[in-house]
């Protein structure tokens, strides 16, 4: 079973139609009892740093989320999923995460349009079975202002361009997190569920 | 630039209509569902999806089709027609519906503008639709005294970030995109443009393309992809 953690950020359905469609057994939660018995964690979520720790944090969710990623449970975030597992984020004043790896979240530092609302590529910089059959440069769907620059660089998984070169995806052991929306992209993003599912 | 296939609604049907004229519709599909996942399989990266008996009758009349389509597919979907009161934007705001337009309301009530630009931010989408440079409403079926470019920087000063432009001359009739009025809006404002109307040939694609204006982000095609003129993957070769 892999629990979608709700917490009051964003509609979760499009996460969990997706995850259907591969075949997953899924269920939404917001119960930290039932995240702590599910096999896999899913953090999705869209809106403000700030208030989505304060939910985690307030709905008893955080710590669970914390003890089971430290205990091996396979976790994958999206978008805000990501950033929140960084130590600290200046998105509207300093916030402190989950703090699950070393780095901040910080405005991406573009020239362009922010937020980075559309398609765009994807380079693949280390290997990864969640990115089995998916060939380096393929185009995902980002809706985002902020993004993570994490401390250790074995933790990135993906980069990306959008008027400077930012960290589009992370994995580290049991823990992988992406900024785009695989439940937003068509095939190949569903393929990326598919191997967390699997 | 991004291809958005559209996919209009009335009478739980897919059609596509001449010069918005309700009683000149065509039924390309009795499933607009079905119709939603083929465009996917074909390629396609998002999708435009109207709601005309809403668009006609001023509420949200198919809204759970469109949220069957946000469910089914695995790609972005934009939504319109028949929004207009304060409860539609809160109930869209928690929909899986990526981006909302409006039409009507923001040229006719701007109150409810303003509180769409607050609660929908980057998810909103403001429809100008013009014939002969002014703005219609209601469906295309009234016209307004308000010139398409003076409205779009209106629009732009509100906080507006996504313009769709559509010429109404041009919608449905399979006689090109009026390109320098594409070109004037984007000339016009800075914010980003969605191109609409009259597409119907994969030769206005290369037009529109080579006007080389970057904030012109993307294009809805109807018809022509319905009569099959060219292919989703042909479009995005030329688009990518």
């Amino acid at each position: 079973m892999i629990v979608i953690v709700d917490y009051g950020m964003g509609n979760l359905r499009s996460v969990e139609k997706a995850l259907m469609k591969v075949g997953a057994d899924v269920k939404v939660s917001r119960d930290p009892d039932e995240v702590r018995r599910g096999e896999r964690i899913v953090l999705p979520g869209v809106g403000a740093f700030g208030d989505a720790m304060d939910n985690l944090e307030k709905r008893g969710l955080a710590g669970v989320i914390r003890e089971e990623v430290d205990a091996g449970k396979p976790f994958l975030g999206i978008c805000l999923g990501l950033d929140l597992l960084f130590e600290e984020s200046d998105e509207h004043g300093l916030h402190k995460g989950l703090g699950l790896l070393p780095g901040r979240v910080e405005l991406l530092p573009t020239g362009l349009k922010i937020p980075q609302i559309g398609w765009n590529q994807v380079s693949i910089r280390k290997e990864s079975p969640l990115l089995e059959d998916i060939p380096d440069g393929s185009s995902f769907y980002f809706v985002h202002s902020y993004a993570v620059v994490p401390h250790e660089e074995s933790d990135i998984l993906c980069t990306t361009d959008y008027g400077c070169t930012f960290v589009s995806a992370v994995e580290r052991g049991n823990i992988a997190a992406f900024q785009f929306h695989p439940e937003k992209s068509s095939s190949l993003g569903l393929t990326i569920l598919r191997n967390f599912a699997k | 630039m991004i291809l958005f296939p559209a996919i209009d609604i009335q009478g739980g049907q897919c059609v596509r209509l001449r010069r918005g004229d309700f009683e000149e519709a065509t039924v390309f599909s009795n499933d607009p569902v079905a119709r939603a996942k083929q465009f996917e399989d074909e390629g396609a990266q998002a999708l435009h999806v109207v709601d005309l008996d809403g668009a006609r009758l001023g509420k949200m009349v198919n809204l759970s089709i469109v949220e069957e389509i946000a469910d089914t597919v695995s790609i972005p979907v934009e939504y319109g027609g028949g929004i207009r009161t304060h409860e539609d934007l809160a109930m869209i705001k928690e929909s899986p519906i990526n981006r909302v337009v409006l039409g009507t309301s923001a040229v006719t009530d701007q109150p409810l503008l303003m509180e769409a630009v607050r609660i929908l931010e980057d998810r909103l989408v403001i429809s100008v639709d013009a014939e002969r440079g002014m703005v219609t409403t209601h469906g295309w079926q009234e016209k307004s005294s308000v010139s398409a470019i003076r409205f779009a920087r209106f629009l732009q000063g509100e906080g507006v970030k996504h313009i769709l432009y559509t010429d109404i001359d041009r919608d449905g009739m399979m006689m090109g995109m009026n390109l320098d009025a594409v070109h004037e809006l984007a000339e016009a404002v800075d914010i980003d443009i969605i191109a609409s109307g009259g597409i119907s040939d994969i030769i206005d694609l290369v037009h529109l393309k080579k006007l080389g204006l970057s904030n012109i982000s993307s294009v809805i095609v109807g018809r022509a992809l319905y009569e099959g003129k060219f292919t989703i993957a042909e479009a995005r070769a030329i688009l990518d």
